[in-house]
């Protein structure tokens, strides 16, 4: 009996100690390593999505293209707390590990692709929130846990000298893998450095003399080239094969929440008064009268009444689940951005009429439809006006992120965008979102000095460039 | 050697024999104090191997000798010795312990020992009171029914999970704050695994498929202890620093009768608080009526406006006929009596060297909510056999199949039962819903294009599983002599538990259906030896034991789901016509332990405790996976030494300090990639690792005194503790703009102080009379004394709609954060020129989910066959956030939404004046936009948040059991039937809906937030027990 109780022992002994114990704790179920290729799907993909969201159930809010019938906190500007930009430092996580690895082996093609992904993303944050966190970003794997906040005057300097370096860095002739926004063309991914670079300088143009470095640009096509055409630009297709489904478009959304945000009166009549045929492409009659009648915008909720009254988002775009497209920079933004910099004469190329017209053809382009033959000479021609040039940039923009709010908070264009009948916020139009309150938990200190130094966290508080 | 040690033995014991002529056969029966016979009691010649056990007349017949002791021996009564005299018959009586204060508990590792030797808390329960109800989920008795014990319940459906925390919350971790639940001597898992999101997830509510301990069958417990203190669990290690519920269950005995047993219980269940509705107005808004408005702000339901309404019969074929607006709204035209049979069949005996008991449960569920179910076959063995004399081996097996055919989700969604009742119409009838198609698998019969119809939720929106989980253990006893001995044991808990969900064609959030697959295995086996040398040595008595244990566990998730289906009405993977989502995990942990401890006792009153256990875990750093643990208990029996007067019977003080170690889950040291969604992506995890990471150290102390008074007729105890933990392993939230959302780390200090107390009365004590109350009141502070510097606040949990559960350094555990009203200086609620209430966009303090005290208070009257037990739990204090309450507001359904509708409503509170001063509120602000708009905005925490307090009628059992005669007369030995109910009653002040709710985040429990759970039930019924 002792012997068995001694083997017993033993084998309990011999196998306490060997076993590999200490491989146990060796996740298997995931990879250590992630080079590049596998980043940049994720990194494209999730900016997509988030530039979707921002666009169809807030930005066209904000820019008075829709409202929403239920929810209408948006509309009134009762906002609070707003993190759906502050996500992106997640994907920008991403987008430092693609530049990191990219450095270390040398691939300078992936590691403009992250300068240029990270500038896109930062310019978004910033110019939603003003300071924000930057050069201590995304440093949390070396132990930065709570960064502190850039001025968005030191962000802006960072990033365009970054769109500099990428711009530099491109070898057009090798290509990468991974890039599902231009298939490895390393052109394009150029073209979108470069005519990125000129809407953030435009942006700044207020507050800053950016003549010198739009010329700089806009006079070496070879070394800085742009667009030159709607097959340049900047926008995800999602193919429409699950999971690549846009997150408004059936199969990923409700048909109720694509809805929810009805065409206001503003979008709706200048299609309508226009004859514009992009008015039969973005929008479906309203349901209980055939007819195209728009919600005014901000209206208080007990005055909003049946959502079948009013004209409705197309259908085509939530049925097909390929239709709703991510759009960053578009070839038509390049040149209303071009257009508005003659006018002004931040530059001496062309005309703006020149640019003008480029622009509003592509953008009838962009969204396939035939632009009436009339149509930049009777209906909507440049009259050297910041109001035609803003209510057709304004249309062009439809879907595109929050640019068009950007554009309100700079120039206070197109001069429609005014708070509706409900509007709370003392009659002002918000100019910034809120920091996501987690911050206040786990940033406090940085948080604090930021948000005093643009005079509070509230939705009145103006960005550095903004000084309409 | 062994042989030759049994030659020796026999060699010495016939030369003994033969030395010996004196040996006489010794006659007797034994019978309990009352004069009834006890079957089963051990009878040993005291210092040789020499026993028998009496028949089942009591009677016993034994050779020994002159001058030799007879010890006699019976679980629950005290032991006797008598020696042999001339005396050839010995008639014994047996006291019951509990009559002499003896009182026999189970103790961690399972080892019984003398409650008076215990220098720790402990409170146990016995069968008879743990049965008198039955329940799908045995974990929702033992509330009220312990001191310091905390259970609440779901209102997740019939497989609703019980959330168990005994002496508050130490952990940081919401999920790690349970006890260790031990079968048998076999630590068995309790978690949750949820499935589906957030609470408010409209995409993927999550379901409850219960937590683990809930599929343990009551009717074979015989006892449930509950080790509430680090001191009492310490040999359990580092997964008991929450105490232990340790259940002994039945084993065979020797009886009378065949020993085969029959108990059927039979429930009935409908809910018990349904929401006030309002009668009052129809759909619409502004007195008008709309048929696709969400609110119920429409005109006034006294049947003079008759329009087409939408809903009614016909309504989507446009073939509806006009209606007067009438109220017709009833919930109870959706719910219905749920029902619960369950019967156990069991077979109990016993022989000289064996013991075995065999039983069989069937519980079968039907739920409040149409075709909802939950099915559980549990069979089990236990048995024992003494191999020889000094060696026995016990096993027990366990296998419990569970299935639901439709377990429901829960929460804030287009799939949610309670979001579709609530956005809905008065004036609606809910049986024009029952036809829920209008094309099938096309078009539903919805009020709202957004939701789902009710009816076509219950009936195909399933959530089925199918579990199977064995629980098993072999154990083997030596007794190498009278001083040591051996135990070893082997122990499995093995679980799979398949589950798949369905969404026909045509459901608003899955418009080309969904089929789902989820898989969780799960295996822990312990492997344990204990050696134990055992002494008295003149006035001490001494127990040395040394142990050790090695835990191996698995777990294996895995996970399909495709969002589209080829033809309608078929589910499974291959009718899956789109890319699915998969996944599949697989996690491993083991620790190795061993531990020692000693008992020391000096003249049966004062007795030293001293337990020390070293474990080693895999999931820790190298450097930092080894971890030791002490702990120091006494007890000390005045009355044993001083006397006290004659009131006093027993006093007993005790006093204890104990620390446990603890680790962390697998794979929190090195950085691994998470894959991203597009297939063959990858992408950053939102964690920082840390393998730098060292243990978790609990420490507490504890003090208490127990006593018995006036004869017994009043019992008392109480208890004072306190406990430090720190180091805890957290995932502290970072800055998200560091590109991740949290980092591991060692961090925080928080502290446990608290009392309990339990009081036992027995003001009428009669032969035939007895009526006995008994109280047990806790009551705990947890207090977050640190985090990490530089960090004052940790988010442990986050609710629905911006709502947190957060440690804030100084605050309590539990207590819940939000926004709230922008008030004024003094306090009032500030509004904007519109009149609507300001929502302060700063976080605050809403309020805490763990009640200020606990009281269950129970009276249990016998007289003759006749018994009456009722049970209330007291719950004061604590807040809950109702999401109902935030909804039903903004729909207009409910009552408590009627107030100005017709006049518009002026807040009571302040505007702010352009000079900084305040003046009273004045603005009119219509119904529309105060109910609808932001009034009770469901992200205004505060706004929705109530005082948790209740009372409820937890148990009532009126039964009868028949006399002796009676029963021989229908050839049984025992017979008893019973009225009972739970949940019977309930006193809160929470408007709509039961302060016991709490919200499912995947598979995390989130007290303090009840976000559209299902109506919890009050459960009426009766049952039966027969032996045989």
């Amino acid at each position: 009996m002792k012997k068995f109780i001694i083997y017993i022992l033993t084998i309990f002994a011999i196998s306490a100690c060997t076993n590999q114990f200490d491989e146990i704790n060796t996740n298997k179920n995931q990879p250590t390593n992630a080079g590049p290729k596998f980043l940049l799907p994720s990194v494209i993909f999730n900016l997509a999505n988030n530039s979707v969201y921002a666009a169809f159930d807030f930005g066209e809010i904000i820019s008075q293209y829709g409202g929403d019938y239920e929810y209408n906190a948006s509309d009134i500007y009762n906002w609070g707390p707003d993190s759906r930009f502050w996500d992106l430092y997640e994907n920008l996580h991403d987008v430092k590990d693609i530049e990191k690895q990219a450095i270390a082996d040398g691939n300078q093609n992936y590691q403009a692709v992250a300068l240029v992904l990270g500038s896109y993303m930062t310019s978004i944050l910033t110019d939603s929130y003003g300071p924000v966190p930057f050069t201590e970003a995304n440093q949390s794997e070396d132990g930065i846990y709570a960064p502190k906040y850039d001025s968005q005057e030191s962000i802006y300097n960072n990033i365009l000298d970054n769109l500099t370096q990428a711009n530099s860095l491109f070898d057009t002739n090798s290509s990468i893998d991974g890039d599902i926004l231009f298939q490895g063309d390393m052109l394009k991914w150029k073209k979108f450095c470069n005519s990125l670079h000129v809407r953030l300088l435009m942006r700044i143009s207020n507050k800053e003399d950016v003549s010198q470095r739009l010329s700089e640009i806009l006079s070496n096509p070879s070394l800085y080239p742009l667009f030159e055409s709607n097959n340049d630009n900047a926008i995800y297709k999602y193919s429409g094969v699950f999971p690549d489904i846009s997150p408004r478009s059936n199969g990923n959304g409700r048909e109720y929440e694509y809805h929810i945000v009805v065409p206001t009166t503003h979008l709706v009549n200048l299609l309508v008064d226009n004859n514009d045929p992009r008015l039969n492409e973005w929008i479906d009659p309203s349901a209980a009268s055939n007819s195209y009648i728009g919600l005014q915008p901000g209206l208080p909720l007990d005055q909003i009444g049946e959502p079948a009254n009013y004209a409705r988002r197309a259908d085509s775009y939530f049925e097909s689940a390929s239709k709703i497209s991510a759009i960053f920079m578009t070839y038509s933004e390049l040149n209303f951005l071009l257009a508005e910099a003659r006018e002004r004469n931040i530059i001496n190329l062309s005309t703006a009429q020149n640019f003008y017209n480029k622009a509003v053809q592509a953008s009838f382009e962009q969204w396939g439809v035939n632009m009436p033959s009339d149509y930049l000479t009777t209906t909507a021609p440049y009259n050297n006006t910041n109001d035609v040039l803003y209510e057709q940039k304004w249309l062009a923009l439809y879907h595109t992120g929050v640019e068009a709010w950007f554009d309100w908070k700079r120039t206070g264009k197109p001069s429609f965008i005014t708070p509706g009948p409900g509007a709370q916020n003392d009659g002002l139009v918000p100019r910034r979102l809120i920091y996501p309150s987690i911050e206040q938990s786990v940033n406090n200190t940085n948080y604090q000095q930021a948000a005093q130094s643009i005079g509070g966290d509230n939705i009145n508080a103006k960005v550095w460039w903004d000084n309409f | 050697m062994k042989k030759q040690k049994n030659l020796l033995i026999l060699f010495f014991s016939l030369l003994f024999h033969f030395l010996n002529a004196q040996e006489i056969e010794v006659t007797g029966k034994i019978t309990d104090q009352n004069g009834q016979p006890l079957p089963g009691v051990s009878v040993i010649v005291k210092n040789t191997a020499n026993g028998v056990q009496s028949d089942f007349d009591g009677n016993y017949v034994i050779k020994a000798e002159k001058g030799q002791t007879l010890n006699f021996s019976y679980m629950g009564y005290n032991p006797k010795d008598v020696l042999v005299a001339a005396q050839s018959n010995i008639n014994i009586t047996l006291e019951e312990a509990t009559q002499s204060l003896k009182e026999v508990v189970v103790t961690a590792l399972g080892i019984t020992r003398d409650k008076r030797a215990l220098g720790y808390s402990t409170q146990e329960i016995n069968s008879k009171d743990l049965n008198k109800v039955n329940s799908t989920n045995f974990v929702s008795n033992l509330s009220g029914k312990i001191a310091g014990v905390q259970v609440t319940g779901s209102g997740n459906g019939l497989t609703s999970s019980s959330r168990i925390v005994i002496r508050g919350e130490s952990s940081l971790n919401i999920n790690n704050n349970g006890p260790l639940f031990v079968v048998d001597g076999i630590p068995i898992n309790n978690s949750v695994y949820g499935v589906g999101g957030g609470p408010t997830n409209q995409a993927d509510l999550p379901t409850d498929y219960g937590n683990g301990a809930a599929e343990i069958n009551q009717e074979d417990i015989e006892s449930v202890n509950v080790l509430k203190g680090a001191a009492a669990s310490a040999l359990y290690g580092s997964r008991a620093a929450n105490g232990v519920i340790l259940i002994t269950t039945k084993s065979g005995k020797k009886q009378k009768g065949l020993g085969v047993s029959f108990s059927s219980s039979t429930m009935f269940s409908s809910p018990l608080k349904l929401w006030d509705v309002q009668n009052k107005y129809g759909a619409g808004s502004h007195l008008t009526y709309s048929p696709g408005a969400d609110t119920n702000l429409g005109p006034r339901l006294d049947g003079t406006t008759t329009v087409i309404q939408n809903g009614s019969p016909g309504y989507y074929l446009g073939q509806a006929e006009p209606l007067p607006l009438i109220f017709r709204y009833n919930l109870k035209d959706f719910f219905q009596t749920g029902k619960t049979l369950q019967n156990t069949l069991s077979v109990n005996g016993a022989t000289d060297k064996s013991t075995y008991r065999l039983s069989y449960t069937n519980s079968n569920s039907n739920g409040i909510v149409p075709n909802t179910n939950l099915i559980r076959n549990d069979v089990s063995l236990k048995a024992s056999y003494e191999i020889n004399s000094k060696w026995k081996i016990n096993s027990s097996v366990n296998y419990i199949l569970s299935n639901s055919d439709n377990a429901l989700v829960t929460g804030y969604g287009s799939q949610g039962i309670m979001y579709n009742l609530i956005w809905n119409h008065t004036n609606v009838d809910l049986n024009w819903l029952r036809d829920y198609w209008i094309t099938k698998d096309v078009e539903q019969n919805s009020m709202f294009s957004w939701g789902d119809n009710i009816f076509k939720i219950a009936n195909e929106n399933i959530n089925a599983f199918r579990k199977k989980r064995v629980l098993g253990n072999i154990s083997s006893v030596y007794n190498f002599n009278e001083n040591l001995s051996l135990l070893t044991r082997i122990g499995i808990d093995n679980s799979g538990d398949f589950r798949w969900s369905r969404r026909p064609l045509g459901s608003s959030r899955y418009p080309k259906g969904m089929y789902r697959e989820q898989n969780i295995d799960f295996s822990e086996i312990n492997t344990d030896f204990l050696l134990s040398y055992d002494k008295t040595f003149g006035d001490f008595t001494t127990k040395f034991s040394v142990g050790g244990n090695r835990m191996d566990q698995f777990t294996s998730k895995s996970f399909i789901e495709g969002d589209g289906l080829s033809i309608p009405g078929i589910y499974n993977l291959q009718n899956i016509n789109v890319t699915p989502s998969m996944s599949r995990n697989d996690y491993k942990k083991r620790i190795n332990s061993l531990y020692s401890f000693a008992n020391i006792g000096y003249k049966n009153y004062l007795f030293v405790d001293v337990t020390a256990r070293n474990d080693w875990s895999s999931t820790l750093p190298k450097g930092n996976n080894s971890y030791f643990y002490p702990s120091v208990s006494l007890s000390f029996i005045p009355t044993s030494v001083f006397n006290l007067g004659d009131e006093v019977d027993y006093l007993k003080l005790r006093l204890n300090a104990a620390s446990v170690g603890n680790d962390t889950d697998p794979y929190r040291l090195e950085k691994t990639y998470n894959n991203g969604t597009l297939p063959g992506s990858l992408t950053n995890p939102k964690v920082i690792l840390n393998n730098n990471l060292k243990p978790e150290i609990l420490t507490s102390y504890e003090a208490g005194l127990e006593a018995f008074l006036f004869k017994k007729r009043v019992s008392f105890e109480a208890t004072y503790f306190i406990s430090n933990s720190k180091n805890q392993i957290i995932g502290l939230n970072i800055s998200e703009a560091s590109g991740m959302e949290y980092h591991y780390i060692n961090a925080g200090k928080i502290q446990n102080q608290g009392v309990e107390l339990s009081l036992g009365i027995i003001p009428v004590k009669k032969k035939e009379m007895e009526w006995s109350v008994n109280a047990n009141f806790s009551k705990n502070n947890s207090k977050v004394i640190e985090l990490t510097p530089g960090i004052d606040n940790y988010v442990i949990a986050k609710g629905p709609n911006g709502g947190t559960i957060e440690a804030r350094v100084g605050g309590r555990m539990g207590d819940i954060y939000g926004l709230g009203y922008l008030r004024s200086p003094d306090g009032q609620i500030v509004y904007d020129s519109s009149g609507s209430p300001i929502v302060d966009t700063n976080v605050k303090r809403i309020g805490n989910y763990n009640p200020d005290w606990m009281l269950g208070l129970s009276s249990n009257f016998s007289y003759k066959g006749f018994n009456l037990f009722a049970q209330f739990d007291v719950r004061h204090g604590g807040k809950i956030y109702s999401m109902t309450n935030a909804i039903g507001m903004e729909s207009g359904l409910l009552a408590v939404s009627l107030p100005g509708r017709e006049t518009g409503i002026v807040g009571p509170g302040v505007v702010k004046n352009a000079d900084g001063t305040y003046s009273p509120n004045t603005t009119v602000i219509s119904a529309e936009n105060w109910y609808y708009g932001n009034a009770y905005r469901r992200n205004n925490i505060e706004a929705n948040s109530f005082d948790a307090s209740y009372v409820k009628l937890r148990q009532l059992s009126i039964g009868y059991t028949f006399s002796k005669k009676i029963a021989s007369s229908l050839k049984v030995q025992n017979l008893s039937i019973a009225l009972v109910g739970n949940n019977l009653a309930l006193w809160t002040k929470v408007p709509n809906i039961d302060p016991e709710s709490q919200a499912l985040n995947g598979g995390t429990l989130l007290p303090g937030f009840e976000v559209m759970q299902l109506p919890s039930t009050k459960n009426y019924g009766f049952k039966i027990n027969v032996n045989l």
